[in-house]
């Protein structure tokens, strides 16, 4: 399948948030004769180098916890616009919106941080490996309860969670297999008071439990096990549910029949995301109409867009406050289910915010006389200008004549270059993936 | 932030099969073939069809809602449901507390994490059952009789996940169901559609399950609508909102969503311009708080919603419960009581709460001070016409003795949602939800009805700041008859006029409220009319009560718009109206108010005789009836009786030129009283002034401004408080030579403490004799002094300042025959 100037944009748009020329320039220079070495290129995250925190996040500032949400949530946007590979970040914001906790649950900033940096580290690594260190976050003992899970009266919290929502899905076990993982998680806790992980023996069940059928001394880890190992049945059931909700993130929510499945036996197998996201990327469906127009920008999409096409900074526009106006906070997923797609994120309050974020950035982008290039246009000229100034190629009839018409219908002042900016922002093309 | 959702994607994967389009012909007369094409514009193949149809209810509606918002006034007998979701778990067992059952000691007691609420905590109901110690509100809710609690309330099979539950209850489908919509969204779906656009709405950032239907979805309104965007004035900002409505002039050829963005930007436009006067002033408090003042103005603004649904997160409580439950108790708490102390009078009779819950949480608390997801679970059901105590059988103890016992389900939460329809949404419960379900009887009558007694929800918060009270020389605004004012013929049946005071005539621009002299004349029928601040819908009060032959004063007190009008409706036949303005309120302590005990300081019955045509009087005022050496103003009741001919009266500052202004208008052989609120002459008296024939004049003092006086008024919008036709505020009952007595603490916006008296405007109503009617402090002896007079059938209004007696009431005692009383609360004074 040779890959096409669009297909690339389409790639580009879905790993790296924004179709920057310099990586479109990039691309074109490959083999385009398939997808391979465009998918391996937007791929090479190790490019990114050395990505540890800075040691801002390394600790609590005791002093404004909102000073560091804030700082936090401007680091990760720049992060998604500047570094060399930003699918890293993208895979990143999967595996928070999968494996959740939440900043002002878990109560220490600094460690949905560092629950953050490990799902960087990991995001194209062994899902299993991956689950396993989850499993023992700081922030996630916290926010799923293990922390005070302890023998006598288990707290279900996490061995529900993570069978439900974390890997197998709904219908997929039952509530024996519930119980008995709450208990064989007992006594891995948190210690008091940096919430490190700890095994406490005492507090730890030692009995024998029925999970999936067996009954032996199930310990917490083996639970994990039990489902991404050694249970071939389960296994190939969770590879298919990760597959899914993959494809679903990276491609389009409705892939037709038996494109998971087809590819979910040899991610059972060895359970290796680089490998699985490859596929996904280099799958003929990944190119179609269907996915090309297959999803939303999320809010944060949008606001990467917003920052890096207006080359505006990222803190002066304020991202942690628009990130929550346009519905989606960031380090805090509405619940343990995450995010979702499309019309989720399609209302009229959600939107308001969008629309109030691209005023607020056209008045910083028209100060100084910006954009006053605009008035000796045609309407028609001046609207494929700032439509490519977004990245947007190219217009639909329908925006295009909306926008043209508008920018006729304004008088050749201030308010002609004002609104036709705030338009192309607010253009359906700006809010599509 | 968005609330937390279980909307779509899950609820539809948790369930069993999607939703498509359904039935061959939405109740909006498309066709599903229709609407397809309307949505693809002949671009969707077959294979896309598949993919749109899945995603049905999601994604198509913006296009049905963009065209044709409505914004229609609901009837006077439409039910509005305020639906809470307490997401996460609410746990019930803490919330209505068994707190003389033993077995809640025992699973909830020290062995257990220690929840257990002490019974010396509980706000008790009754010998069995207590509140949680943070619902103080609704507390008072459950004494008004305004609460219902339903037990043991769940489904079937419980299923622990919060999702699946979650997703259970909100299609709330009996058998075997299409996830695709929920109960308020198919209770749309049958709604006219014409009225249907606006008719549901969630406060929050997305459409949750529950409000999804096949062809309709409620719209989300956020509950920061400060400056919202689509609201602008502003000639180019509107050429700007054409543009962007015309992106989805037709579809772009982009797919689904490209379209769907489009369609829901163009919503957005036309509904911000709808509800962002609602967010005028900012709502304050939790984000939950602001979702219910959000909830209660949508309601007011009247654009035709009939549901509101807000949600409040956390009640996930698997540890450290306590504090944690209570903190949510209270918001929950709070919200309501900010919800009905927000909501106007005008729609007690037609709001319902309801709150849920995807379950109850275990017995048994876990190891870590906190509870498991449960099942069965305590429901509220809150409103005027709701008949207040307990529904369903509350759970059993007797099957909870193991760790991960839960209880056992006695009610189906469909047939409380089924009542819910049935009894306040107009019916088609068991169509909506698929199945017969069981009424359980918690409505006391249906929407609208005048509630059985009582009728009116606790109220807290006062909506306004002190003020002090500006008195000035009467001025006349306006005169229908001959067009003094601007406007020259009387109102119309039926119509609403604005007429703005702030800013001219005196009243200065830092106005909150005026005290205007409002006289109905030539009225061609018996009618009423209601004065309420400009910008607000209209309260169920009214002001005067003409009748044809009658010249009619009253003084009424109203708060200014936020464009410093006033609004003057007429319900029937023809009517004009002159108003004089005798002072205004603005912020400032300079001149403090002190309510009296009513005194009576001039009877010209006994002693100086008839006040004849072009004669006039100076009354003492200073240092009589509790009227303090040198007050600024004083509050009059004035009363003409035995006028020889048609006429009026003018009380002014003695000392002063006489303004031409009526304060009480007359005809022959009638008794008319009015209040009056006027200035003081330096010299401590006022003049008053008959201008034809002959009459007797009674004046009766009822507060003193002065500026050595404590009180402050707050003005208020106009909320009934009392109408014993209706059996509101007190017994549904006429009243005779016994003195009714009426609370006016913490009713009709005022507060529950630091007030002294109350502005009243009382209507006498069709008495069996001709009698007056005294209103005085509770538990006081009744003084020698009459606010209302009023002739066998007559119905009479008059503005009364009542000082409360100690126990925060009134008395009001009809000196003969049977009467009905009516009165609306349009402001207080403080200490």
């Amino acid at each position: 399948m040779p890959v096409s100037d669009d297909d690339l944009a389409h790639l580009l748009r879905r790993t790296e948030f924004v179709v920057r020329p310099s990586r479109l320039a990039e691309l074109k220079a490959l083999d385009l004769t398939t997808p391979d070495a465009a998918v391996d290129n937007v791929m090479s995250i190790a490019l990114n180098g050395n990505s540890a925190l800075p040691p801002y996040f390394q600790s609590e500032d005791t002093a404004s916890s909102w000073n560091q949400y804030v700082a936090a949530c401007t680091f990760w946007i720049n992060n998604m616009i500047t570094k060399p590979r930003p699918f890293q970040e993208k895979m990143t914001l999967f595996w928070h919106g999968h494996f959740v906790s939440a900043w002002w649950d878990v109560g220490k900033g600094f460690h949905m941080m560092q629950q953050t940096q490990m799902y960087r580290e990991n995001c194209l690594g062994n899902f299993h490996t991956m689950t396993q260190k989850m499993a023992i976050d700081r922030a996630m003992l916290v926010y799923l309860s293990n922390a005070e899970n302890v023998k006598g009266s288990p707290n279900q919290n996490f061995a529900r969670e993570l069978m439900e929502l974390f890997t197998l899905g709904v219908g997929n076990y039952t509530e024996t297999d519930v119980e008995a993982a709450a208990q064989a998680w007992t006594g891995h806790n948190a210690d008091w008071p940096e919430y490190a992980y700890v095994f406490k023996s005492n507090r730890h069940d030692y009995t024998n439990k029925t999970f999936f059928g067996t009954t032996k001394a199930w310990d917490g880890p083996e639970i994990i096990d039990e489902i991404l190992l050694n249970n071939a049945g389960k296994k190939l059931i969770a590879a298919r549910f990760i597959t899914k909700k993959l494809w679903e993130f990276l491609a389009h929510p409705t892939p037709p029949a038996g494109v998971v499945d087809a590819l979910a036996p040899a991610f059972a197998a060895n359970m290796n995301l680089t490998n699985l996201v490859r596929e996904i990327l280099q799958h003929p469906e990944f190119y179609s109409t269907a996915a090309k127009q297959g999803l939303v920008r999320t809010p944060i999409e949008y606001i990467v867009a917003l920052c890096y096409y207006s080359g505006l900074d990222a803190g002066d526009l304020g991202v942690s406050w628009r990130a929550e106006t346009t519905g989606q906070q960031m380090y805090q997923p509405p619940n343990v289910a995450g995010w979702k797609a499309n019309a989720y994120w399609l209302n009229t309050s959600a939107l308001a915010g969008r629309a109030e974020f691209a005023r607020s950035v056209t008045w910083q982008l028209r100060a100084n006389g910006g954009f006053n290039n605009l008035y000796a246009m045609s309407a028609a000229a001046a609207v494929d200008y700032v439509a490519n100034f977004f990245g947007i190629y190219p217009l639909s009839t329908t925006t295009r004549t909306a926008l043209i018409n508008a920018r006729a219908s304004e008088p050749n002042n201030w308010w002609a270059a004002t609104n036709l900016l705030t338009m192309t922002m607010l253009a359906p093309e700006f809010h599509m993936a | 932030m968005l609330d937390p959702d279980i909307s779509t994607a899950d609820a539809r994967r948790l369930l069993s099969q999607p939703d498509l389009l359904g039935g061959a012909q939405g109740p909006n007369g498309w066709t599903r073939r229709k609407f397809l094409q309307a949505i693809g514009g002949g671009v969707l193949g077959g294979a896309a069809l598949g993919t749109f149809g899945d995603r049905l209810g999601l994604g198509s509606l913006g296009f049905d809602l963009s065209e044709a918002f409505a914004g229609t006034p609901i009837g006077a007998r439409d039910g509005i449901v305020l639906n809470i979701l307490l997401y996460g778990g609410n746990d019930g067992l803490n919330t209505v507390v068994p707190y003389t059952n033993g077995s809640y000691y025992d699973v909830r007691g020290p062995s257990y994490g220690n929840l257990a609420i002490p019974a010396s905590q509980v706000l008790p109901l009754d010998g069995t059952f207590g509140l949680h110690p943070s619902l103080g509100y609704t507390k008072r809710l459950w004494d008004a009789g305004q609460l219902a609690i339903v037990h043991g309330v769940g489904y079937p099979n419980p299923d622990l996940s919060h999702f699946t539950s979650m997703a259970i209850w909100m299609a709330a489908k009996f058998g075997v169901g299409s996830p695709g919509t929920g109960w308020i969204g198919r209770w749309l779906d049958g709604q006219p559609a014409a009225t249907a656009d606006l008719m549901a709405a969630t406060i929050g950032s997305s459409v949750p399950l529950h409000l999804l239907g096949s062809v309709r979805r409620a719209v989300a309104v956020p509950e920061n609508g400060y400056n919202m965007f689509g609201a602008g004035t502003d000639a180019p900002e509107l050429r700007m909102y054409n543009g962007l409505r015309a992106l989805s002039d037709s579809p772009a050829g982009r797919g689904q969503w490209h379209d769907m963005y489009a369609s829901v930007m163009k919503t957005q436009l036309k509904l911000a311009v709808d509800v962002s006067p609602v967010y005028s002033p900012e709502p304050t408090g939790d984000d939950f708080v602001r979702k219910m003042t959000v909830a209660a103005r949508l309601i007011n603004a009247n654009l035709g919603f009939r549901v509101l649904d807000v949600g409040l997160d956390g009640f996930d409580t698997h540890d450290n419960q306590p504090g944690r439950h209570a903190d949510l108790l209270t918001q929950l708490d709070t919200g309501l009581a900010t919800f009905f102390s927000t909501l106007d009078a005008a729609f007690y009779s037609r709001v319902t709460v309801v709150t849920m819950s995807e379950f109850g949480r275990t017995p048994y608390s876990n190891d870590s001070a906190g509870t498991d997801h449960g099942t069965a679970n305590v429901q509220f059901v809150i409103g005027a016409n709701v008949r207040g105590g307990h529904y369903g059988q509350p759970s059993s103890f007797a099957s909870i003795d193991h760790q991960w016992d839960r209880f056992d389900m006695t009610t189906d939460f469909r047939n409380v949602l089924g009542t819910v329809i049935d009894g306040w949404m107009g019916g088609g419960g068991s169509t909506i939800l698929n199945g017969a379900f069981e009424n359980l009887g918690f409505f006391h009558a249906g929407p609208g009805d005048p509630p059985p007694s009582g009728g009116i929800p606790p109220l807290i918060t006062p909506p306004s700041s002190p003020t002090e009270f500006v008195s000035m020389n009467p001025l006349r605004l306006f005169d229908t008859r001959d067009g003094t004012g601007g406007r020259l013929g009387p109102l119309n049946a039926g119509e609403s006029w604005a007429f703005t005071i702030r800013g001219q005539f005196g009243v200065p621009a830092d106005a909150i409220a005026v005290a205007i002299n409002l006289t109905a004349v030539d009225a061609t029928t018996a009618t009423f009319v209601t004065a309420w601040p400009g910008g607000q819908s209209q309260p169920m009060t009214s002001n005067l009560n003409p009748v044809p032959g009658m010249a009619v004063p009253n003084l009424a007190i109203i708060r200014l718009g936020n464009a410093g009008d006033v609004n003057f409706f007429n319900n029937t036949g023809t009517v004009n109206l002159l108003a004089d303005v005798v002072g205004y309120f603005r912020d400032g302590t300079s001149i403090g108010m002190a309510p009296l005990a009513p005194a009576r300081l001039l009877d010209t019955r006994e002693g100086i005789g008839a006040l004849g045509g072009g004669q006039m009087i100076d009354l003492q005022v200073a240092g009589r009836g509790g009227v303090s050496s040198n007050p600024e103003a004083v509050a009059l009741n004035v009363t003409v009786t035995g006028p020889t001919a048609g006429s009026y009266l003018t009380v002014w500052p003695s000392g002063e030129p006489r303004p031409f202004a009526s304060s009480v208008n007359m005809v022959p052989g009638q008794t008319v009283p009015n209040m009056v609120l006027t200035r003081v002459g330096a010299n401590g008296m006022v003049s008053i002034y008959n201008n034809t024939g002959s009459t007797d004049v009674v004046v009766d003092v009822l507060g003193c401004f002065d500026g050595d006086a404590s009180g402050r008024y707050v003005a208020l919008s106009p909320r009934r408080v009392l109408d014993t036709r209706e059996g509101l505020g007190a017994p549904l009952a006429q009243v005779g030579q016994t003195p009714l007595e009426v609370t006016l603490l913490g009713r009709g916006g005022v507060p529950n403490e630091g007030v002294s008296g109350v502005m009243l405007n009382v209507t006498a109503v069709t008495p069996t004799a001709n009698t007056f009617v005294t209103v005085y402090p509770g538990g006081s002896d009744r003084p020698m002094a009459s606010n209302l007079n009023v002739s066998g059938g007559q119905v009479i209004p008059n503005m009364v300042l009542a000082r409360l007696g100690a126990g925060g009431t009134v008395m009001m005692y009809n000196n003969g025959g049977l009467i009905d009383l009516v009165a609306d609360v349009v402001g207080y004074f403080t200490d």
